[in-house]
């Protein structure tokens, strides 16, 4: 059942309090996220499958550890899934891969499952379509380098190498796309 | 405002900085609540990134393994904040479920509603619990706020004009064999003898003990402060030393009675050189 209209911090709330049901509601509503990341960055249904399962998994064991004022629980919440998706690329001693492309994304997905949260999955699928949007206004310049430190994993030396210009270009590109990617979100009416 | 610093803020949100540029980042935010709104806006606007993929279901068997772990560990009397004891329910129940003697007509009846009722009773006292469990968290995360509120009023004019020096450096320092999940850095000129030392994943301690950072000059520690952590492990200490921090060796972290000792007497668990 969805509960759109339970906040994500009240969930944690509950989830740190030890309410199971709690973290069952923000795996419906995020696990499916948190694959579509893994599977982008690592291309490998089975590892993207385990990094959904640990990173619940540490949402239930540190929930209480949750700070509001950091950021929001989304940002607490993929922050969790990234960091264990850079981590299993270097154990692997592979790059994340920041260019894989939608279609090479679908070839590893498999049918929906059945007993998906129908609701749920609308509110990701409206989520989507704004941030689509609001990236395709970013220059492709800017989007590139949004592209390559949170789905590449680089550092911003890293960047500034993999595109051949100096560091401070990379700063100014990252700070605009950012700045402009929250204007066009919040003018979609996006909610964090 | 640090310009030099909070034009790291994007990558920072991005996470496309180095542990020791997120230090300072981190350092520089844990004393400037202004540089800290600043940032979370850029986090916040990183967040979205994920919801750009396409969204991809996991197999069933991934959440039906999540839950039953998730199940078993609520079974399991682990967790420290954690305010339901599933052990004591769990032993109460069995007591409740033992064999018992064998009852007749009304009192068998009774025992049976007896055992309903209970059975209600503990169901709303484990909601009260963890009604009572978030509403405690939130206490505690509002005054966890206002101490660090305070901390930061008192140290964060010094502590700008620090990081704003153009020799600043950060030095690290690491958990020991007692506590390896540590690490933090020393941010400091080393031509100077004040810095800012900032420490993650030390355990919370007893009352009545307190982490004392140490300064090395030839195998000689001289303490240079001590501090407590938060629930989470991390803490800021500023450090004022009596010679340039660039002068002495190496540093570390012990435990120590509560007001600090004069040479190291409890566990080091952090030590790390100024190289």
């Amino acid at each position: 059942m969805g509960q759109v209209d339970v906040t994500d911090e009240s969930l944690l709330a509950r989830a740190a309090a030890g309410d199971a049901s709690a973290l069952e509601a923000l795996y419906d509503r995020y696990a499916p996220v948190v694959m579509g990341l893994a599977l982008k960055m690592i291309g490998d249904r089975a590892a993207a499958e385990e990094i959904v399962q640990e990173t619940f998994w540490r949402v239930w064991r540190n929930a209480d550890a949750f700070r509001a004022q950091r950021g929001t629980a989304t940002s607490w919440l993929f922050g969790i899934a990234r960091n264990l998706i850079i981590d299993l690329c270097r154990r692997r001693k592979v790059r994340p891969q920041p260019a894989q492309s939608e279609d090479e994304a679908r070839r590893v997905e498999s049918a929906a499952d059945p007993d998906s949260d129908v609701p749920e999955s609308a509110w990701t699928s409206i989520k989507r379509r704004q941030v689509r949007a609001a990236m395709a206004q970013l220059p492709a310049a800017q989007r590139r380098v949004i592209e390559l430190a949170y789905f590449g994993g680089m550092t911003r030396q890293e960047i500034a190498q993999a595109i051949g210009e100096p560091l401070g270009t990379v700063h100014t590109r990252a700070r605009l796309a950012l700045q402009k990617l929250r204007e066009s979100l919040q003018a979609q009416g996006f909610e964090d | 405002m640090d310009e030099r610093i909070e034009e790291l803020f994007p990558l920072y949100a991005l996470g496309a900085l180095t542990d020791e540029e997120r230090a300072q980042v981190d350092a520089y935010v844990s004393v400037n609540p202004d540089a800290r709104a600043r940032l979370a806006e850029l986090v916040d606007a990183a967040a979205a990134v994920p919801f750009g993929v396409t969204p991809v279901e996991p197999s069933p068997d991934v959440k039906k393994a999540l839950m039953e772990r998730v199940q078993a560990d609520v079974l399991v009397p682990f967790a420290p904040a954690r305010p339901v004891e599933p052990s004591r329910a769990r032993s109460w129940r069995a007591a409740l479920f033992r064999p018992l003697p064998l009852l007749a007509g009304a009192s068998l009846l009774a025992a049976i509603l007896a055992v309903v009722w209970a059975i209600s009773l503990n169901a709303e006292v484990t909601r009260l619990k963890q009604e009572n469990a978030a509403l405690t968290a939130q206490v505690d995360d509002l005054e966890a706020q206002n101490a660090v509120l305070q901390q930061e009023l008192l140290a964060r004019e010094q502590v700008i004009a620090l990081l704003s020096s153009p020799g600043v450096r950060a030095m690290a320092i690491a958990g020991t064999e007692h506590q390896p999940g540590a690490s933090g850095q020393l941010i400091a000129d080393p031509r100077n003898q004040s810095g800012v030392l900032v420490v993650t994943g030390l355990s919370t301690l007893p009352a009545g003990q307190v982490y004392q950072f140490w300064l090395i000059d030839e195998g000689v520690p001289v303490g240079a402060g001590t501090f407590s952590v938060d629930e989470q492990g991390d803490a800021v200490l500023e450090v004022t030393a009596s010679a340039p921090i660039g002068s002495f060796d190496a540093m570390g972290v012990s435990i120590e009675p509560e007001g600090g000792s004069e040479q190291p007497t409890g566990n080091i668990v952090m030590l790390g050189t100024m190289s």
